[in-house]
């Protein structure tokens, strides 16, 4: 498979040659496949919104080097390239709206290209159709929800064409609506458009969705699988700060009593264990 | 009884184009000691209905009455003195810091209360202490400096150090990961369990409050949609499911397994509930079987 995004052995210290420095990323690699939905996990300070800002060149790295569809982020001629390539959509939804029209917001990053207004319109238009909040257009962006205003974000992002989505801790202000809403939209450009997306979170539940987890943990990553590998180690999660779902650890306990044997171990889904206790007995 | 809301009703910009009616004749009591969660989606009319409490909206219709006097009544209450005693902690508090240090930010509110500057040092620590910040370490450090989980403790600090009997907290957990939000919860439940006071939980996340609260007040749009303990309102799991509000996902399954026509309760909260519910539901229906 093709890789979109290669994280070649980065290191990122801020504050570099301060007293005050702080090594945030050690020695990172990692390769993201096209068309990939990466889940990256980890409590507060583990370094994942470095990685992020590093990804779509908001940060250089100390040493080491990223690739983003084969160009490096450490180069200022490829800047705006990279950015139209790897949009980013970070956690308050309040920070990143800058017109007065949700429209006109999703119009912002078109408009900067200098593409004919024409093509700006169409453009415009399918990106928010494509996020289905089409009848929002002329609607100004502080009466949205918050997931609706997510939603703008990410047509935002996507009316620059990228092929690739990073978003930063989308849902953590967010309501279960708010964050169910989000989670589909993302889920579905990755299905349908073949968008690779990188989905930073500490909400477990939101990763069942993923190809693939990496965990991270002061500022290197410490698991890394698909979620049926890295959910079942519930003392590891707990340990490095995070939660596992309910059903996964319910799952472990039954499993410990007579006539569960059978019981697999990698449950995520409630659908799963329902089926095992309905069907065998 | 301690609270008192009594048909109340607010409508913000009433008259023009945005009109719009947050609270809609919300009627809710509170008594000494509860720990009450007030749940709903964004935009329910919770936030409104909190800031009734103090003073920040005046209501368009109802009123409030605390320990017995009417807040909103012809006689105009001491404001000063509701603040103290109902302690209001806002949304993303950490974005209200402004002292230089912390012990100075922390000292704010018992200063403007004229409260003697010998003891006010005794309160900053206690407070400190309460939220589990180190007063010798974090006293003189800047409040900016800190991180954004230590920042909302502060702020916490800041209303615990003016006493006060009721703690109104908005939302005090969103955006923090499960590391500082199992560290919050932990804290209030010490202040409700050890310090006596009286808890008002702002949170649209059922999970987290359904083990702490004792009762809980589901709002929608602008309403009291339900209330009840935890274990009355998880019995209308689906409601709370269709009103957009997440039930933990061990209710979830219980109410999958009921849908398959399994006998289980549906107001199971925590995963060992859910653990003994299941094991109770082979048993019965093996002894069924034989």
């Amino acid at each position: 498979m093709q890789e979109i995004i290669q994280v070649q052995g980065v290191s990122y210290i801020y504050n570099q040659g301060r007293e005050d420095q702080v090594l945030a990323l050690e020695d990172i690699t990692l390769n993201i496949a096209e068309g990939e939905f990466l889940a990256v996990l980890g409590h507060n300070g583990s370094g994942k919104s470095t990685l992020a800002r590093l990804l779509n060149a908001l940060l250089n790295p100390s040493s080491g080097r990223i690739l983003v569809d084969d160009l490096s982020t450490g180069n200022p001629d490829n800047l705006w390239k990279i950015r139209q390539n790897a949009g980013m959509v970070f956690q308050n939804p309040d920070n990143q709206i800058v017109a007065t029209t949700v429209e006109e917001d999703v119009a912002f990053g078109p408009e900067n290209l200098g593409l004919p207004s024409r093509e700006i319109r169409k453009r415009v238009d399918e990106s928010l159709k494509r996020v289905g909040i089409g009848e929002l257009s002329k609607r100004p962006p502080h009466f949205l929800s918050g997931g609706q205003k997510q939603k703008v974000a990410i047509a935002g992002v996507l009316s620059m064409r990228p092929r690739c989505l990073i978003l930063d801790e989308p849902t953590a202000l967010l309501d279960p609506e708010g964050r169910r809403e989000v989670l589909q939209t993302v889920r579905d450009l990755n299905r349908e458009e073949k968008i690779t997306v990188v989905y930073i979170t500490h909400f477990m539940e939101e990763a069942v969705a993923a190809d693939r987890i990496v965990v991270m943990e002061q500022g290197k990553i410490v698991m890394e699988g698909p979620p049926r590998k890295i959910f079942p180690q519930v003392d590891k999660l707990r340990s490095l700060g995070l939660d596992v779902p309910q059903v996964t650890e319910l799952a472990r306990l039954l499993k410990r009593e007579e006539g569960f044997q059978d019981l697999p171990e990698d449950i995520l889904e409630t659908e799963e264990l329902v089926n095992f206790l309905c069907s065998s007995r | 009884m301690l609270l008192q809301v009594k048909n109340l009703t607010h409508v913000y910009m009433p008259g023009s184009p945005y009109e719009h009616p947050a609270l809609n004749k919300v009627n809710l009591e509170v008594h000494k000691g509860d720990f009450l969660g007030l749940i709903g989606r964004t935009g329910s009319g919770k936030t409104t209905l909190v800031q009734h409490l103090n003073g920040l909206l005046k209501p368009s219709e109802g009123t409030i009455l605390f320990q017995g006097r009417d807040l909103y009544g012809e006689q105009k209450p001491n404001w000063g003195e509701i603040r103290q005693k109902i302690g209001l902690v806002f949304q993303y508090p950490e974005e209200q810091l402004f002292g230089e240090t912390v012990f100075e930010d922390v000292a704010f509110g018992p200063r403007k209360l004229g409260i003697p500057e010998e003891t006010i040092e005794e309160r900053v620590k206690k407070a400190l202490e309460m939220v589990t910040l180190d007063y010798a370490h974090f006293k003189e450090r800047s409040p900016f400096n800190l991180s954004r989980g230590e920042m909302r403790r502060v702020a916490m600090a800041g209303v615990l150090s003016m006493e006060p009997e009721v703690l109104v907290m908005d939302e005090p957990s969103s955006g923090l990961d499960p590391r500082g939000r199992k560290m919050l919860l932990d804290q209030v439940k010490q202040f409700h369990r050890q310090a006596g006071i009286t808890i008002i939980f702002v949170s649209h996340n059922m999970e987290e409050v359904a083990l702490l609260a004792n009762r809980l007040a589901v709002m929608e749009g602008g309403q009291i949609a339900l209330e009840g303990s935890p274990e009355e309102i998880f019995m209308e799991a689906e409601k709370l499911t269709s009103m957009g509000l997440g039930v933990p996902q061990v209710t979830r399954l219980m109410m999958e397994l009921n849908h398959k026509g399994k006998q289980v309760k549906s107001n199971i909260l925590s995963v060992e509930e859910a653990r003994q519910e299941i094991l109770n539901m082979l048993e019965k229906e093996q002894g069924g079987r034989s």
